[in-house]
Formats: structure tokens, C-alpha cells, sequence
């Protein structure tokens, strides 16, 4: 059971609700299909969530390792890189949802640190607690709507272009929990999809070795020309 | 806006304000700064806009002093002030100096004049490109590119008689001006950049002025803290752009295009 609810035009909505499901059949207890609302609109943005977005999906902005591996993003730089980017979108979903997926998963220290300094319980009963408590409470929460506001930023992507020609697509990042659940593609299809409604048809897209089978999935190939993709390596000369 | 999921049959609301208006707005404002020296249009915030004016020269100038060979005829907007970080305004001032000078045989001088910031008239930009070979382009794309890159370098090459006199007029010098190179980038202002169209007159090649205007692109946004530069370049100038200080596929960084199907 999936619907869309479409705020404004139909073809160019500017927040969307959709379901997401997660393809495989493992982790049977959670809910495997969950809703996220997602956002082109850059007021929706909170830059305070979205620099802790970046260290969670451990994403720098410096793409060479070797300019700064320091993972804080600066503050002033990323307000006037969002504010400068033609396309941002955001994907957001209930909170509970987030720390049920990461209940599930011992690598994310971060989620269980949190709930350790919280409470006195080893994680393991923590966990059974959690389950007995969520049939109820996440029933409720369940109900209430979700909007930017209320919802946590699990994903972002963001395109910058010159409205004429070219654009390219930067930050791609979901959270790790929330991954292979079909949420970055549908960040990419929205990015796409707004650069084409403005006419812009070359679009590119750097990306690590690791990420190229996503891109490919997405509808990104080599550059048919041929071209060679390079990036200015050497430090500037006092 | 509180969207509330039911059972019935979606609809949608017009009466969302749109947020496409939000991306344009933006462009708007700082087509309309362009424009600044220009026209005689009422600046709202007039000393800040003054201010940045000198700080755009000041930095103009670290990254002229690297270059000029011939220092007489240069034109420089104002002194050199203070540098400060503002991210509201227009990146860069209209601003060009003289990169070569030098006499023809038949006692013509010619000067090979770099901008940036300034107008470009897209029909020579498009018989540039046509004498590079490269596949021609909607004129109103191309304008609007030029419009919303955020710096675009250009070499002109202007000829003057070797006895010209202080009188000669604009007009004169105009005709005698033409477009022989460019380069353009576009940027989010703060990261990334991607160096786009780097072409320069075949007749002019072979004398370093493509590697002026990159290596000019490239000091001007490393100045700004960026630090992402990229571009794609066509099998043949890969070494051109090595030289310069670009490495092809840093890290396994490959670009992607979007290939609807």
C-alpha cells in the first residue's frame, strides 16, 4: 500500500511523501516499509542537523583526502554552499524509525552510546525493552504527520548548475542504517528530474570507485565523449 | 504545511507558494549587480557594494602580480584595502589587464587583454567555438551559462596602430577587439567548482595563453577556499591540463553523466 501525497504541482512538487522498502527479506521484526518525506524546498533545511548529517554518513566535503581530513564541516561555508546550490533535496523520516533501524545494528556506536549514557541497561536489554515499549508508542507515533519539522534528515543531495548547460550533482548521503532502501535513487531521480524540467541535460557526477555501480543504477554512465574526469591536486604556491 | 496521509484519493494543493521562485530570485538579484558599473540602477545596500568593489581589486591584484610580463598599461579599478570574507555579493568585479604586448611586423601593436566579469557578446563567443570545431549550442543557452557561471575568464586581442595617438576613440578600439579565448566555471560558492569550455583561438595557441587564462581560473578559485576543482577533459588536452597541476581520476574520482533512456 503506497500513495503520494504532491504539495503544489504535480510534476514539480516541492514536498512529497513516499514509502520506501527495503528490498531484502532479513530483520523481519522492523518494519521494512517506511514513509519519508522528501523536500526541495532549502528553508527546510536545519544546517545544524544536516553538518551532523555529514559526520554520521562519515562525508567530507574536501573530495581529496588529503586537503584537511578533519570531518566537521564549516558552518559559513556550508550555509553559502546550500544557499548557492540550484537544487537541494532533503529526505526526512520519524526518528523512531531511525533508532529502531539502528537498534538493529551493532555498528552504529554512535545511537548506542547515546542510549548507554542514557540509561543503566546493557544494550541487549535495552533492545527487549524497546520492542516491548514500541508496539504502543510507535503505534502513536505512527499516526502523527510527518513534515520537516517533526522528522529527522536521514538523507540530502544537492546540484549546482549555470540554469543554461551543465550542472553537476554533489553531497549524495543517506544514513548507513537507512541505505539499500532505495533512498538515495530517489534523491538522484529528484535531482534529475528538476535539472530536466529547466532544460539542463548535462549533468555530471563525481563519485569514488565504490559509488560508480549506484550512479550506473541511476542512469549515470562514462562520459560517452571520453572525456578524462580530472581535479586540481597541486598546492597553491606562496 | 501538515500533510495528513489518508485513505482517500491524493490530491494536490495550488496553494503552495513555489519554491522554484526561490531558486530564481537568486540568479535575479545577481544579474541585476552585474550590471552594477554599468547602468545607473539604484544599488540598495550602496556602501556595501563600494566596499566589496575594493576588496575584488585588492584581490585581482595578488593574482595579476604572479603573470604580467609588460606593467604600463595596466587598468586597475581601485587601491588595494583589507580583504574580507562576504558571501552576498557579485564574486567578481569587472576587472582586465593587459597579459602580452607586442609589435606585429606590419608596425601594428597587438595586446592580448585577460578579463573577467565582464559582458560577452555570445555571436563571437559562438564563431569562437566554431573555429575550435566545437558543436554549436542554443545561443539563449549559451547566454544564460555565461550569465550564471560564476567566473568567466576571457582573452581579447586588440590591435592598434604603433603611432596611435591619446585621441583614439572607443569606437575604433572596439572594432579592433576580438574574442580569442575563454574559460568559464561554475560553483556552489564554498567546495566545488567545475572548470567548463576552455577554448582559445587556433591562430593563438601555442603561446601559453590557454595555460593564462586555467592557471588564472584555478589561483582566483583556490583564493576563494575552494577546494574541489575539477573538469573533464577531451583525450587530447589531458596533458595540457597535467602540467597545470590537475592529476586525471585523483583517488578513483570518476565523473558521471546522466544518460536518460
Amino acid at each position: 500500500m503506497g500513495f503520494v501525497v504532491c504539495v503544489g504541482n504535480a510534476s514539480l512538487a516541492s514536498m512529497e511523501l513516499r514509502w520506501v522498502r527495503r528490498r531484502s527479506k532479513c530483520d523481519v521484526d522492523a518494519p521494512r516499509s517506511i514513509p519519508v518525506f522528501i523536500s526541495t524546498l532549502k528553508r527546510d533545511i536545519n544546517l545544524e542537523e544536516l553538518r551532523h548529517l555529514y559526520s554520521r554518513c562519515d562525508h567530507s566535503c574536501n573530495r581529496l583526502s588529503k586537503d584537511g581530513g578533519s570531518s566537521i564541516v564549516d558552518m559559513k561555508k556550508l550555509r553559502t554552499a546550500i544557499s548557492r546550490s540550484d537544487v537541494v533535496v532533503s529526505v526526512f523520516c520519524k526518528s523512531h524509525h531511525v533508532e529502531k533501524s539502528t537498534s538493529d545494528k551493532d555498528d552504529d556506536d554512535d545511537a548506542e552510546e547515546e542510549r548507554l549514557s542514557s540509561s543503566s541497561l546493557f544494550p541487549l536489554d535495552l533492545r527487549r525493552q524497546s520492542k516491548e515499549e514500541s508496539s504502543l508508542g510507535h503505534m502513536f507515533q505512527d499516526v502523527l504527520p510527518l513534515s520537516p519539522s517533526s522528522g529527522q534528515l536521514v538523507g540530502f543531495g544537492r546540484a549546482y548548475s549555470d540554469y543554461g548547460l551543465t550542472a553537476s550533482i554533489h553531497d549524495l548521503m543517506v544514513l548507513p542504517s537507512l541505505q539499500r532502501m532505495g533512498i538515495g535513487k530517489l534523491i538522484v531521480n529528484r535531482i534529475t528530474r528538476l535539472l530536466t524540467s529547466r532544460d539542463i541535460y548535462d549533468i555530471a557526477a563525481l563519485c569514488f570507485e565504490h559509488e560508480r555501480p549506484f550512479f550506473k543504477a541511476c542512469g549515470f554512465a562514462d562520459d560517452r565523449m571520453g572525456s578524462t574526469t580530472m581535479m586540481f591536486t597541486k598546492s597553491l604556491e606562496a | 504545511m501538515i500533510l495528513i496521509p489518508t485513505s482517500s484519493s491524493c490530491s494536490s494543493y495550488s496553494c503552495c507558494s513555489l519554491p522554484q521562485a526561490s531558486f530564481n530570485s537568486n540568479s535575479y538579484s545577481s544579474n541585476q549587480s552585474l550590471f552594477l558599473s554599468k547602468s545607473a540602477y539604484p544599488i540598495p545596500h550602496g556602501s556595501r557594494k563600494l566596499k566589496t568593489l575594493r576588496l575584488r581589486a585588492n584581490f585581482w591584484e595578488s593574482i595579476r602580480s604572479g603573470f604580467v610580463k609588460n606593467n604600463n598599461t595596466t587598468q586597475l579599478v581601485e587601491p588595494p584595502s583589507t580583504i574580507e570574507e562576504d558571501e552576498d555579493t557579485e564574486p567578481v568585479l569587472p576587472v582586465e589587464f593587459t597579459l602580452v604586448e607586442r609589435t606585429l611586423q606590419d608596425g601594428l601593436v597587438e595586446e592580448i587583454i585577460f578579463s573577467s566579469g565582464g559582458e560577452i557578446d555570445v555571436y563571437d563567443l559562438q564563431t569562437l567555438c566554431d573555429k575550435v570545431g566545437w558543436p554549436r549550442r542554443p545561443l539563449t543557452k549559451l547566454a544564460a551559462a555565461l550569465k550564471n557561471s560564476y567566473m568567466v575568464a576571457t582573452l581579447h586581442s586588440v590591435l592598434k596602430p604603433s603611432s596611435s595617438s591619446e585621441g583614439d576613440t572607443e569606437q575604433q578600439q572596439q572594432q579592433n577587439k576580438k574574442l580569442i579565448g575563454m574559460a568559464r566555471a561554475t560553483s556552489d560558492h564554498a567546495f566545488n567548482a567545475t572548470i567548463w569550455d576552455v577554448l582559445v583561438d587556433p591562430e593563438y595557441q601555442g603561446q601559453g595563453l590557454g595555460k593564462a587564462l586555467v592557471e588564472k581560473l584555478v589561483r582566483a578559485l583556490l583564493q576563494k577556499d575552494i577546494g574541489n576543482i575539477s573538469l573533464f577533459a577531451d583525450s587530447q588536452v589531458v596533458d595540457f591540463y597535467q602540467n597545470l597541476g590537475f592529476e586525471a581520476d585523483p583517488e578513483g574520482i570518476k565523473g558521471m553523466f546522466w544518460y536518460p533512456k
